[in-house]
C-alpha cells in the first residue's frame, strides 16, 4: 500500500528547500544587477506556493518509507525539481516553449549538459547562474541534499540514498545516513571551493568560474559561453578543469578515505580509480597519436586530446575543441567512453568504471569455466568476492541499458532524426554527457530536435542518472500492486 | 562508578550525546537492541554473517551494517572497533561472542562490553571473563534469566511476572485480573479509597492491543493485564490485597522439554524442596539430564501429551511450565494444562508476534528469552542520567530510572503541580538516603532522588528533559 499523504508531505519539504535556493539566485541576481529578475522572482513564487501547499494540506506524523513510497518519492522529487526549475527559462521568454525550458532543466538537475539554447550568451546572469546551479544541486544529489539537511528521514532513508548514490551499498562512511550524505556533502563543497579558487587564480572572473566550477564538479557541461571552454583559449584553465573533472569523476567515498581519513591505499590500491585511470591515459593516448598523423602538432594533440577524453569519460561534455573535425576512429572512442563513464559513487553518470571492470572479469571467468568444466571461480574487487547476485543485478543492469539505448534511437529516428545523430543524442542523455555527434556535436545544440525527441531525451538523462531501475520500476504492474 | 563515555553529536546544531555501539550479530536480539539504541540517537553498527540477513537490516535500520564473521579481525576493524565505545556480543555462537570481546579488549580497548553465552558452563566462563584478558562487564545468560524470572512467579497463581527496580528495593508484579477478582470494575480512585496497602500503584494496564497508563477514573476490568509497583518488601501486602493468594509452599511442579532452560529451572526449583517432573521426549538427553538433576525426577514422555499427564496425575500441580523450543506446542500445552487442573501455567514464547494473543488466550504468564536478553541489554546501556530503560510489551510502553537533577522542572514540587504528560506516571522514588516511596499526588521530588517512570512509548525525550539538566534539544 503506498500512503500518498506521507510521499507527497516528504516531496513538499524538498520543494521548500529548492524555494530556498531559488530563492537565494533570485537574491545574488539582483546584486549582479540584472536587469530583468521577474522570471526567478516568479519561479520562487510558484516553488514556494507548491511546497507550502504540500506540506500543510498533507501534514501528519514522519513516518518511516516504505520501499515503494521511496522509490516514489525520489522519482516525484527529480520530476518536480525539473519542472520548477524549468520556470525561470520559461517566464524570461528567451526559451520559446516549456518542452525546451524543462528539457533544459531537466538536462541541468541530471548533470546531462546538453543545452536547446542556440544563443547561451544572451541570457541574463541571473539565469546562467541558475543554469549552472542546477547542475550543482543534482551532481551531489536532490535525495542526498534532502536526507542531510531534512530531519524527515530516519530508517527507509538507506533506500533513498541507494536510488540515487551508485555503489552505496558496500560502503557506508557513518553508521547513519544522514551522516554520511552530510559528510559527501562537505567534500563536494570544499572540492568546489578549491576549483573556484583555482579559476580565479587562473584569471577568470568571478562570475563565470562560479558557474563553471558547479559545471565541473557536478559533471555536468553548460558553460556560460557558446563555445564552451574553447572560448576561453586558456591552457591554464583547461588544465585546472582537467584536474577537477577528474576527481569529480572519482568516488567521493574514495576522497574521503583519502582526504579525511588519510588512508592513500585505499585511494590508490583501490581497482577502480587504477581502471578509470588507466582508461583515461589510453583513450588520450589513442586519440593524440590519431590527431598527431592527420593534422595536429603533437603537443597541442595530447592537450586536447586530453581535455576532450577526461570530460568526455566522465560525462562532463565540456568542449575544448569541435571533436566531429576529427578522425573518425576518435570520434568513435569518444562515443565509447561515453559509455564507460567515471567511477561509482562519484557525480559522473555512465555505466561506471567498477561495472566495466567487473564485466570483464565475469566474461573472463565464463572462459575458465569453459576450460575447465569442474572449476570453481569467484569474480573479485579489491580482493573482495562479488556476490552472484551483485552479479546478476550488474548484468540486468547493463542489459536494461542497452535495451532503452536501443528503444530510444528507435523513437528518435521515428519522428525523423539521423541514424549517427539519434545515437550520439541518445547515449549523451543517458549517460549524462550533453553534446553528441551528427547535428548534436560540441558547437551545435538540441534546439532544432522533433519535440517528441526532447521528451523521449528527457526521460533518458532521468533513467540514468537514477540508475534505470528506479524509473522503470513503476511503469511494472507489480509496483502498484497491493 | 564507571564514567559512561559521552559523545556530542556534530550534526546540524543539535547537542546530543550519543555513543557509539558496536553490535555483532543483527538476529532477533540484535536487531531489537539496535532499533532501541538507534532510538535514543546512538550510532549503530552491526556485523552479520548472513547476507540475507544483511540485506534484511540494511533496509530497516538506519546503522552501518557490515557482513562478515564476528571473530575475526578484519571483520572487526572494518566495522571500526576501534572507534567503538562498546560492544554488545549476541551472534549464536558463544565462541564467537568470545573472541569479539576478546578483539575489542586486546586490539581496541573498548570500554563497555556485553556478551551473551549459551553454554551450561556460563559459572565458569563469568570469572574469566571479568578478568584482566577479556574484561567483560556483563555476561548474559539466557536461560539462567529467563529460568528466574520463571522461578520468581512459579508459586504465584495470579501472577506473571515480577520485575525488581532501583537495586531490588521496588517490585513490579505482572497480574491478569479474573473475571471473579474483586478489583474488576473498580476505578482508581476506588482503589484509593479501598486502602491498600500505602505503597502500591497501578502504573499500567494492558487490555487486548491497547496500553494504559492509569489515571483516577480508570477502570479496571477482566481480562486487564494489570501492572502494580510496590515496595520489596511490603510487596506481600500487596498480593493479599489484590486478592492474589500465594501458595504457602510450591510442592508440585511440571517441566515440559529437556533444554537448557528447563533443566535450569528444574535445578532452582529442586534446590528449594519442589517436587519436579522433567518431560523430555528423547531418551539419550533423559539420560544426560537425569546425571544432572538431584530429586527432579526426568520423566522419558511426550508432556504435552493428554494421557500422559493424566497418568503422571497432572491434578492439582502448583504449576505446569512449557519449555520446548517449539511455541505453538509451548501454547497448546499450557492451555490443556489448565484444563487439565493445573493451577498455573507458564509458556516460553520466543516469537515475539505471539505475545499478546497468548497472553489473550489465558495463559499465566509468558516469557521470551529474546525479550528477556533485550531487556536486560538495555538496561545495562547506560546514557547520562538515565539508569535503565526497560520495554513492555512491543515496546508500547517503557520503564526509565534516572537520577532528578537539581535545577530541572520537576524538583521541589508535588506530582500534581508537575503536570507530567498524559500517558506518564512517576511509579517509585528512591532517596539517596535509603528511603523509598511509591508516591501519591502530593509526594515531592527532590535532587538527587532516583526515580522510576512509567510512560507510553515516544514520550521519554519529554520526561527526560523534565528530569535531566541539559538534555533534550537544546541549541549548541
Amino acid at each position: 500500500m503506498i500512503r500518498w499523504p506521507t510521499v507527497l508531505n516528504a516531496t513538499g519539504y524538498f520543494i521548500l528547500a529548492l524555494t530556498g535556493v531559488l530563492a537565494l539566485t533570485t537574491l545574488i541576481a539582483y546584486f549582479l544587477d540584472t536587469a530583468d529578475i521577474a522570471p526567478l522572482v516568479s519561479a520562487t513564487i510558484t516553488s514556494g506556493g507548491l511546497a507550502g501547499f504540500l506540506v500543510l494540506v498533507f501534514r501528519g506524523p514522519v513516518r518511516e518509507f516504505s520501499h515503494r513510497e521511496g522509490i516514489l518519492l525520489v522519482l516525484i522529487t527529480w520530476v518536480s525539481f525539473s519542472a520548477l526549475g524549468a520556470l525561470p527559462f520559461y517566464f524570461s521568454g528567451f526559451v520559446d516553449s516549456f518542452t525546451d525550458s524543462f528539457f533544459e532543466s531537466i538536462s541541468g538537475f541530471t548533470t546531462t549538459g546538453a543545452t536547446i539554447l542556440v544563443d547561451i550568451e544572451a541570457l541574463p546572469r541571473g539565469l546562467l547562474l541558475w543554469r549552472s546551479l542546477t547542475h550543482w544541486i543534482g551532481g551531489m544529489g536532490i535525495i542526498l541534499l534532502g536526507i542531510a539537511i531534512l530531519p524527515l528521514i530516519g530508517t527507509g532513508g538507506m533506500e533513498l540514498y541507494r536510488s540515487e548514490f551508485s555503489g552505496a551499498k558496500s560502503e557506508k562512511l557513518a553508521p547513519r545516513v544522514a551522516e554520511t550524505a552530510l559528510a559527501l556533502w562537505r567534500l563536494y563543497v570544499a572540492f568546489s571551493l578549491a576549483q573556484y579558487i583555482a579559476l580565479r587564480l587562473a584569471g577568470m572572473d568571478s562570475f563565470e568560474a562560479v558557474c563553471h566550477t558547479f559545471s565541473t564538479m557536478a559533471t555536468g557541461g553548460f558553460s556560460t559561453r557558446n563555445a564552451s571552454i574553447e572560448a576561453f583559449n586558456s591552457p591554464a584553465i583547461e588544465a585546472i578543469i582537467i584536474v577537477f573533472m577528474l576527481i569529480a569523476g572519482i568516488s567521493f567515498t574514495r576522497h574521503y578515505r583519502l582526504l579525511v581519513e588519510r588512508r592513500p591505499r585505499s585511494f590508490f590500491g583501490d581497482q577502480e580509480v587504477q581502471f578509470y585511470l588507466g582508461l583515461l591515459a589510453s583513450g588520450t593516448l589513442a586519440i593524440a597519436i590519431v590527431l598527431t598523423l592527420n593534422s595536429h602538432q603533437p603537443l597541442e594533440a595530447v592537450r586536447v586530446a586530453l581535455f576532450q577524453v577526461v570530460s568526455i569519460m566522465t560525462t562532463t561534455g565540456f568542449a575544448s575543441a569541435d571533436f566531429e573535425l576529427w578522425a573518425p576512429f576518435a570520434q568513435l572512442l569518444l562515443l565509447a567512453l561515453m559509455f564507460a563513464g567515471g567511477c561509482t559513487g562519484s557525480t559522473a553518470g555512465g555505466l561506471k568504471v567498477a561495472r566495466l571492470f567487473l564485466l570483464f572479469r565475469v566474461v573472463g571467468r565464463e572462459f575458465r569455466r569453459m576450460v575447465e568444466r569442474r572449476g570453481v571461480f569467484s569474480v573479485r574487487l579489491n580482493q573482495e568476492a562479488v556476490s552472484e547476485n551483485t552479479i546478476q543485478s550488474l548484468l540486468n543492469l547493463v542489459y536494461l541499458a542497452f535495451l532503452i539505448n536501443f528503444s530510444a534511437c528507435m523513437a528518435l529516428t521515428a519522428v525523423g532524426v539521423d541514424v549517427l545523430t539519434a545515437i550520439a543524442a541518445v547515449a549523451a542523455s543517458m549517460f549524462n554527457i550533453g553534446p553528441g555527434l551528427g547535428s548534436v556535436g560540441p558547437t551545435e545544440n538540441y534546439a532544432h530536435m522533433p519535440v517528441l525527441a526532447k521528451w523521449v531525451l528527457s526521460f533518458c538523462m532521468l533513467a540514468g542518472r537514477l540508475e534505470f531501475y528506479t524509473v522503470l520500476i513503476i511503469f511494472t504492474r507489480s509496483f502498484w500492486r497491493k | 562508578m564507571r564514567m559512561t563515555p559521552l559523545r556530542q553529536s556534530n550534526f546540524g546544531c543539535i547537542l546530543q550525546f550519543w555513543m557509539r555501539i558496536l553490535i555483532l550479530g543483527g538476529g532477533a536480539v540484535g536487531a531489537s537492541v539496535a532499533r532501541r539504541l538507534i532510538r535514543e540517537k546512538n550510532e549503530i553498527v552491526i556485523v552479520e554473517g548472513s547476507e540475507e540477513q544483511c540485506a534484511q537490516l540494511e533496509d530497516t535500520l538506519d546503522a552501518k551494517i557490515v557482513q562478515g564473521n564476528a571473530a575475526s579481525i578484519g571483520t572487526l576493524k572494518r566495522a571500526g572497533l576501534s572507534e567503538a565505545d562498546m560492544l554488545i556480543a549476541v551472534t549464536n555462537s558463544d565462541e564467537a561472542n568470545i573472541l569479539g570481546c576478546l578483539i575489542a579488549q586486546a586490539h581496541a580497548n573498548v570500554e563497555i562490553k556485553v556478551a551473551r553465552l549459551r553454554t551450561h558452563e556460563v559459572g565458569l566462563w563469568r570469572s574469566l571473563c571479568g578478568g584482566e584478558l577479556l574484561n567483560i562487564d556483563l555476561v548474559i545468560h539466557p536461560d539462567e534469566e529467563t529460568a528466574e524470572r520463571i522461578q520468581r512467579v512459579v508459586g504465584l497463581p495470579g501472577i506473571s511476572d515480577i520485575r525488581e527496580f532501583a537495586e531490588g528495593k521496588v517490585s513490579l508484579v505482572g497480574m491478569n485480573l479474573a473475571a471473579d477478582s474483586w478489583l474488576v470494575g473498580k476505578s482508581m480512585e476506588d482503589l484509593r479509597k479501598s486502602g491498600p496497602p500505602s505503597n502500591t500503584l497501578v502504573a499500567m494496564l494492558f487490555r487486548g492491543n491497547q496500553v494504559i497508563i492509569p489515571r483516577g477514573d480508570d477502570q479496571l476490568r477482566a481480562g486487564d493485564h494489570v501492572y502494580i509497583v510496590a515496595t520489596t518488601d511490603q510487596v506481600s501486602d500487596t498480593f493479599t490485597f489484590m486478592g492474589v493468594e500465594a501458595a504457602e509452599r510450591v510442592k508440585r511442579v511440571f517441566i515440559v522439554g529437556g533444554k537448557q532452560i528447563g533443566i535450569e529451572v528444574a535445578l532452582r526449583l529442586e534446590g528449594k524442596g519442589v517436587q519436579v517432573k522433567l518431560f523430555e521426549r528423547d531418551l539419550a538427553r533423559c539420560k544426560r539430564i537425569s546425571e544432572l538433576v538431584k530429586d527432579t525426577v526426568v520423566v522419558h514422555a511426550d508432556g504435552t501429551d493428554q494421557m500422559t499427564l493424566v497418568e503422571e496425575n497432572i491434578e492439582g500441580i502448583d504449576a505446569y511450565l512449557a519449555l520446548t523450543g517449539d511455541d505453538e506446542d509451548n501454547i497448546i500445552s499450557s492451555l490443556l494444562s489448565k484444563r487439565l487442573g493445573a493451577r498455573k501455567a507458564i509458556a516460553l514464547v520466543n516469537r515475539l508476534d505471539f505475545l499478546p494473543m497468548a497472553q489473550l488466550l489465558g495463559i499465566n504468564s509468558i516469557f521470551s528469552s529474546r525479550l528477556v536478553i533485550v531487556d536486560r541489554i538495555l538496561q545495562f546501556v547506560r546514557k547520562g542520567h538515565i539508569l535503565s530503560v526497560t520495554t513492555f510489551r512491543q515496546e508500547e510502553a517503557e520503564a526509565i530510572e534516572l537520577i532528578a537533577d537539581a535545577g530541572t522542572k520537576s524538583i521541589g514540587k508535588t506530582l500534581k503541580e508537575l503536570h507530567l504528560p498524559h500517558g506518564a506516571i512517576v511509579g517509585g522514588i528512591s532517596r539517596p538516603s535509603g528511603e523509598v516511596l511509591i508516591p501519591r499526588g502530593d509526594s515531592v521530588i527532590q535532587a538527587g532522588d532516583r526515580v522510576l517512570l512509567f510512560c507510553l512509548e515516544g514520550l521519554v525525550p519529554e520526561l527526560e528533559s523534565a528530569f535531566i539538566a541539559g538534555s533534550g534539544r537544546a541549541k549548541a
